[in-house]
């Protein structure tokens, strides 16, 4: 997971990580990769408060484009609780939310430097 | 093909997804309830990995347990260290965001004594006495009744009218409320206890305790043979005047 993590950073901070969002699979590409399970374990721990390399984002789908959900909705969804789509109203099922992953603001930072 | 988040819960597991989003939310402007909410959901997974393995940690000292709930946290994300200086040197000082949370811990011993220090010596490590829970950790490693034992302090705790209630997380967890000196602030403390007892009486614990028992009996034997041996044989140095 190390290596995947330090590739992740790599990769981020080179000319190539220049994007709002990425997809898994962009980011299972910066590792270098195959186990699914180790590049989620290494998003995850880039993601954590400390380090905020990565912002994990969960987004819906309207009209062709995806968007973040908004922070009430990430509310519910931490208890566990109903998740509404923020344009129609309806519950969305966790097969309809997909998940990315932004640069978070400890890469901000460091892009800054 | 995009990740969905069903498919993200899988790989990871639906408690690790859920909690590294509401800590980055924390962080992103959450309440301290949320921080200290979270907080114990967390300590209470690494305090459950602990009592999984307990016949692993029945030599470790109150810091080596310790270091072991604060790298844990460390790992999720959480500022965690010991003795941070907070009007003394406190077990486990936690910081995430804004917010802070001290912990003091006891190995076998005096709960009365953690409680004092968080009530009277300690200080909230960020200087703001809205941040206003702390915890005490008993590993119970000698007590093969911990949750007597916790039961009994909750018990003491009530004549004192500190309104000990039971978490609805943990079983060996109790919440409590003081008052701390100076500040004169209300203080609400999280009793965790950590069962790490270990000692099976099934067939093969008693068998292994034998062999053990003989195996040093043989050791002690041969070393005394041989300090024997060193003596008769007259050894420079080693015949007492």
């Amino acid at each position: 997971m190390r290596e995947a993590c330090l590739n992740i950073l790599q990769a981020l901070t080179s000319a190539e990580g220049q994007l709002d969002h990425y997809s898994f699979n962009k980011i299972q590409e910066f590792a270098a990769v195959d186990d699914d399970k180790v590049v989620a374990r290494a998003a995850t721990y880039l993601s954590n408060a400390n380090l905020q390399v990565l912002r994990t984002c969960l987004m819906y789908e309207y009209r062709g484009y995806f968007f973040e959900l908004p922070k009430e909705e990430l509310q519910h969804y931490v208890k566990d609780e109903d998740v509404v789509h923020p344009e129609s109203g309806e519950p969305i099922s966790k097969a309809e939310i997909l998940v990315f992953f932004a640069p978070g603001p400890g890469m901000q930072e460091k892009a800054a430097r | 093909m995009s990740l969905t988040l069903l498919d993200y819960e899988r790989l990871m597991g639906q408690p690790v997804v859920r909690a590294s989003i509401r800590r980055a939310q924390i962080c992103a402007g959450g309440s301290y309830d949320e921080f200290v909410d979270q907080l114990y959901l967390d300590i209470d997974q690494l305090i459950y990995s602990m009592q999984s393995a307990p016949e692993l940690r029945q030599d470790d000292s109150e810091d080596r347990l310790s270091g072991e709930i604060l790298q844990g946290l460390r790992l999720l994300g959480y500022d965690a260290y010991p003795d941070g200086k907070t009007g003394g040197h406190v077990d486990m000082t936690v910081k995430m965001a804004a917010y802070s949370w001290l912990g003091e811990a006891k190995k076998d011993g005096n709960f009365d004594e953690g409680l004092l220090q968080l009530t009277t010596r300690y200080k909230t490590a960020s200087g703001n006495f809205a941040h206003n829970q702390a915890g005490l950790v008993f590993y119970m490693v000698a007590s093969p009744n911990a949750k007597s034992l916790l039961k009994g302090w909750s018990d003491k705790l009530a004549t004192q009218n500190c309104s000990p209630v039971q978490c609805p997380n943990n079983v060996l967890a109790y919440f409590s409320a003081h008052i701390v000196d100076g500040a004169g602030t209300d203080l609400k403390v999280r009793t965790m206890g950590v069962s790490l007892y270990h000692k099976p009486k099934d067939k093969s614990a008693r068998t292994s305790a034998k062999r053990k028992a003989a195996k040093a009996a043989a050791a002690g034997a041969s070393t005394a043979a041989s300090q024997g041996s060193a003596t008769k044989g007259g050894a420079p140095g080693a015949s007492k005047p």
